[in-house]
């Protein structure tokens, strides 16, 4: 139900969010909202299409499904076009798509099969830890020589979290975390304009208040949710969505959001994930097998992490990246992953056993 | 459930992980839920804490307040023509540092500088050597003038449109009204000292901006409307104000004076039907003003006033019965000796009446009346007809003169003042304290606005003559007026006489000071004259500064008097009857004279007929009248029909049919026609159109408008 909500509120967010931009880019004002209202149909189809299918059919496809996911990764360097210098979308006619999108959740269910498969060993580094280690690492670094840096790591958050999740060793898990982190420096500081915003998040949390060039995005996302204060400057009364904001209807629509429902909405936004997470614990918690429990807590922490981490950035708590929040945000694509996501999350709900599993067992 | 089960490989049947770890879930999700705590924490900081802040920052970048410039209002003469008014203008301004394509530049400037007569290798040096980003070119042109420069659309070539203040009757009553600057501030006259009322003040709104700098329009913003200039009705008649003009103009030339002024009041209200002063300038042309001509003489000139004065001394000591009019006074044979000083007269009388001593302007018998009068009578008397005070004009540069204090009268100074000296006045004053008597006694205050009207042209506020002081008895007056007919008719005033006019006047030629003692080389001279002397309409005033050869009030003066009251007489056939009011009624008998509608809004057009009791039929919704039918000067019934036509489509244009079409009409309503044919134009003077020269070059018709 929650899903269900969040997904309407996300057509009116991104109308509001989006005319603007829509006008000025197509000279209409609803081409922007027809599209999203298409996708969170055909999302809503395939949720239901996906909450049909018995979950178990994925820990069996895995495989196939992480190789195919890795293709348009590949592809995406050779086929397209970049935007803004990255190569980021593949446009098969009139429908473009992320690789990475496909990509993390293929990771997900992976991960989940890799997990319950190497259970028993999964303390032990070389036979548990690594095959897992290097599926992450191919995903992340494609992803991440995109360049779509931010999207790389909070995959590989993801992968370690699962990991964690999974009875990994925490030593081992706590040395590559600092591998990683290392890694991480060297690779910000390879790149001029990831450099930048670091600097510029740093500079902002010290109280610099000019608005320099890179530091635009952050500070007109500031500005929105300051203006909208307690209650919010009403629906579809965003100013900063007049073009002041980039990408209002995409990674920034949490700071509209704040601008025209106001820190009311903002507080709505979170109490809805944070019931999400609630669901969703629930749901691998009483998962009927370590299948169920892995990919619950894969697909609800993906779901949890993106919309934590999309509206600290739109906050300015985190570096400006690009990630959109998950339901919410005009994503194109990302919509319907997430509603075969949360599909998927809904067949192992099915399977559920509530208490004790006497139930499930004479089904 | 609590037991914990390892599993092997590839079991997902119902096999169930051990919830030991399920802590884990639990902790990543607590992570995450500090990291929700922190993100409400940092909304409440935005939006609860801060939100004032972000809100003006917001305000800033979001709102553009767009200033809505208010219109400047018209001033009107008595009769509602239009004196001063507000039209379109354009300005061009270079960009230098965006337009740097010097042969376009080249181009532009040359453009200009035929159009402006700019000195066009200036104007290059000027948008070369300019470090900024803003040269101004020429302002104020226009829009008929800028043909050539508005297909011109570089980038970096500035246009803006301005308003510009027009004088419709050029000098005329120009120190009165006065100029504005190139920005539409009042310099001088009554566009300065009414400055706030005619600008108006500017509103504003807000506008929202998208970063990509567009406005957006919005409804819920605060719009504080631009509240436009009030327009001003003087009570100068322009026509009247047109012929004193002329005719002081001729009267400085002819006499050699430096200077001359001139009032004429309404005896009646103290309404200033005509304030003149020459030399004079063109408002319009604010570039080449002599010096002196902005001065606003009739108020701001202070003179010793010589004969002219005697009035007061007349009236001081007839209403103190120091004397009647058929007194014997004695004229002492031209020269009165003191032991040290002696006062003579140009024409010596001997012992003769009073009346006639004023008649003959006699310096001696008006020193020993004066000599009698108490000295704070005199003063009194000095005093109650204004001299030594402001009346407050709303004009700027009001001088109040000088007189002596009562204490400081002696004999020598009260003989002096008797003949006018000693003292200093405004030729305001004067004409005022001549007002008094035509007024029967009674002192009006002097006024040069009537009425005041806002922008939807209602009246706002009426100026209702304002009594100051009775003066005089009315007996004492009517036989002041009497002897003043008499200089008129027999004395010194003879050159202002009008056959069949009984005329009330005073000559005065008077001495000025030039280092430190009387000269005999610089008069002022003058002449008050009251018409009719009975039922007095005007009373006016003349001053000449320094006329040389012939230096006399009574030849210099008295003769612009003269030919000013001829002038006006001969224009307004009902000027001397008693004023009947003309009844509107619809009388099927009456025959009307169309009147040229030609350039007038349709709305005038409507009043203007109704006014005169002709229907008005306007189905072809023009706006501004380009053609009517019947023609203008065509006899009509009462209660008859005028249709209101468009301007006929330029397609055979001659010079007769457009004179037909333009004549007579003020430049204004000329150029909305010549406009509206799209004909490029060049006005050459002022005033109404006399004369067109048409000629064509390629496509374009060319007009030059000869205006006076």
């Amino acid at each position: 139900m929650a899903t269900l909500g969040l997904m309407l509120f996300s057509i009116a967010f991104v109308y509001s969010a989006s005319a603007s931009i829509a006008e000025y880019r197509f000279g209409d004002y609803d081409k922007l909202f027809i599209n999203h209202t298409i996708r969170v149909m055909i999302g809503l189809l395939a949720l239901i299409f996906f909450m049909k299918i018995d979950y178990h059919v994925w820990m069996r496809y895995s495989k196939p499904i992480m190789f195919a996911a890795l293709i348009p990764l590949v592809l995406v360097f050779l086929i397209s076009s970049p935007i803004n210098g990255a190569y980021r979308w593949i446009y098969i006619g009139p429908v473009n798509f992320q690789p990475s999108e496909l990509a993390k959740f293929a990771l997900v269910i992976h991960f989940a099969a890799l997990l319950t498969q190497r259970q028993e060993v999964i303390k032990d580094f070389k036979l548990g830890l690594l095959p897992l280690l290097i599926w992450s690492f191919i995903v992340c670094l494609l992803i991440a020589l995109q360049p779509n840096f931010s999207s790389a790591m909070v995959i590989f958050i993801i992968s370690i979290a699962m990991m964690f999740v999974g009875n990994a060793n925490g030593k081992h898990l706590s040395v590559i975390g600092i591998i990683a982190f290392i890694g991480l420096v060297g690779y910000a500081v390879s790149a001029a304009y990831r450099m930048q915003r670091i600097i510029n998040y740093v500079g902002m949390a010290s109280g610099s208040s000019d608005i320099s060039d890179a530091a635009f995005q952050s500070q007109q996302a500031i500005i929105a949710f300051g203006s909208g204060g307690i209650f919010g400057l009403g629906p579809g009364q965003s100013r900063q969505s007049l073009l002041f904001l980039p990408e209002a209807y995409g990674d920034f629509i949490f700071s509209i959001i704040g601008e025209e429902y106001g820190f009311i909405g903002t507080v709505l936004i979170i109490i809805v994930f944070i019931i999400m997470a609630w669901r969703g614990i629930k749901i691998a918690r009483n998962a009927p097998d370590n299948f169920g429990y892995f990919l619950a807590f894969g697909i609800i922490f993906t779901f949890i992490l993106y919309a934590f981490v999309s509206a600290a950035v739109n906050t300015g708590l985190l570096p400006t990246t690009g990630l959109p929040m998950p339901f919410v945000s005009y994503g194109g694509t990302a919509i319907i992953f997430y509603c075969v996501a949360m599909g998927i999350l809904l067949n192992i709900s099915s399977h559920s056993v509530k208490g004790n599993n006497t139930n499930q067992k004479f089904t | 459930m609590s037991s914990k089960t390892k599993n092997t490989n590839n079991n997902n049947d119902g096999q169930v992980l051990s919830r030991e770890y399920f802590w884990r879930i639990i902790f990543v999700f607590s992570v995450l839920f500090v990291g929700f705590l922190a993100l409400i924490a940092r909304l409440v900081v935005l939006q609860i804490v801060d939100t004032n802040k972000y809100k003006s920052i917001a305000r800033s970048q979001h709102e553009s307040r767009v200033n809505l410039r208010p219109e400047r209002g018209d001033i009107l003469d008595r009769n509602g023509k239009l004196l001063a008014s507000t039209i379109k203008s354009i300005s061009f301004a270079i960009d230098p540092s965006i337009l740097k394509d010097s042969s376009e530049i080249e181009r532009i400037c040359d453009r200009i500088s035929i159009i402006t007569g700019q000195d066009n290798e200036k104007l290059l040096s000027k948008v070369y050597n300019s470090k900024g980003s803003f040269v101004w070119l020429a302002r104020g042109i226009l829009p008929y003038e800028a043909q050539g420069l508005d297909s011109i659309r570089s980038k970096g070539f500035i246009k803006i449109y301005e308003p510009k203040r027009v004088y419709l009757y050029g000098s005329l009553a120009s120190q009165v009204i006065g100029c504005t600057d190139i920005d539409n501030n009042g310099l001088t006259g009554l566009e300065l000292s009414l400055d706030s009322l005619l600008k108006g003040h500017s509103g504003s709104t807000i506008m929202l901006r998208n970063a990509a700098g567009r406005l957006v329009p919005t409804i819920s913003t605060t719009t504080s409307e631009a509240m436009n200039g009030k327009s001003v009705k003087l009570t100068i008649d322009i026509e009247l104000q047109r012929i004193a003009e002329h005719e002081l103009k001729l009267g400085v030339e002819k006499s050699g004076s430096e200077a001359g002024s001139l009032v004429i009041l309404d005896p009646a209200t103290g309404e200033i039907l005509a304030m003149a002063s020459f030399p004079t300038f063109d408002p319009n042309n604010i570039m080449e003003i002599l010096p002196g001509a902005m001065k606003n003489r009739a108020i701001s000139d202070v003179y010793e006033p010589g004969s002219t004065f005697k009035l007061i001394t007349a009236a001081a000591a007839l209403e103190e019965n120091v004397i009647t009019p058929d007194e014997w006074v004695d004229g002492c044979n031209g020269v009165l000796k003191f032991p040290d000083y002696e006062i003579k007269d140009d024409h010596p009388l001997g012992k003769v009446r009073f009346s006639e001593a004023i008649e003959k302007s006699s310096n001696i018998v008006f020193s020993s009346v004066a000599n009698n009068i108490p000295s704070n009578k005199f003063y009194k008397y000095i005093r109650d007809f204004g001299f030594g005070l402001e009346y407050n004009l709303e004009l700027h540069g009001e001088e109040s003169g000088k007189i002596k204090p009562a204490s400081q009268f002696d004999a020598v100074s009260k003989r002096f003042m008797g003949f006018g000296y000693g003292i200093m006045v405004t030729p305001l004053q004067m004409v005022n304290a001549y007002a008094v008597i035509a007024n029967f006694g009674e002192m009006m205050k002097p006024y040069v606005i009537s009425n005041i009207y806002n922008s939807n042209k209602d009246i706002i506020s009426t100026t209702k003559p304002i009594k100051i002081r009775r003066v005089l008895s009315e007996g004492t007056s009517k036989a002041l007026i009497n002897l003043l007919v008499g200089v008129v008719d027999r004395g010194t005033g003879i050159a202002a006489k009008i056959e069949g006019l009984r005329i009330a006047g005073k000559t005065g030629t008077a001495q000025q000071v030039s280092s430190g003692s009387y000269s005999k080389a610089n008069y002022t001279a003058s002449f008050a004259g009251i018409l009719p002397a009975d039922n007095p309409k005007f009373v006016m005033m003349i001053v000449l500064d320094k006329p040389q050869g012939n230096i006399y009030g009574g030849s210099t003066a008295a003769p612009i008097f003269r030919n000013i009251s001829k002038s006006w007489i001969t224009v307004n056939h009902d000027f001397l009857n008693e004023k009947h009011k003309i009844d509107n009624t619809i009388d099927t008998n009456r025959f009307i004279t169309i009147p040229n509608l030609k350039g007038m809004s349709a709305a005038l057009a409507v009043k203007l007929l109704t006014n005169l009791g002709i229907k008005c039929n306007n189905t072809a919704k023009v706006e501004i009248v380009g053609n009517q039918q019947p023609k203008h000067g065509s006899l009509v019934r009462a209660g008859s029909e005028v249709l209101l036509l468009s301007s006929a489509k330029p397609l055979s244009i001659t010079q007769e049919s457009l004179l037909n079409e333009i004549g007579g009409l003020n430049i204004k309503n000329a150029l909305t026609i010549l406009q509206s044919k799209n004909i490029s134009v060049r006005v050459e003077g002022s005033g109404l159109v006399q004369n067109i020269y048409l000629s064509k070059t390629g496509e374009i018709l060319n007009c030059r408008l000869i205006c006076k």
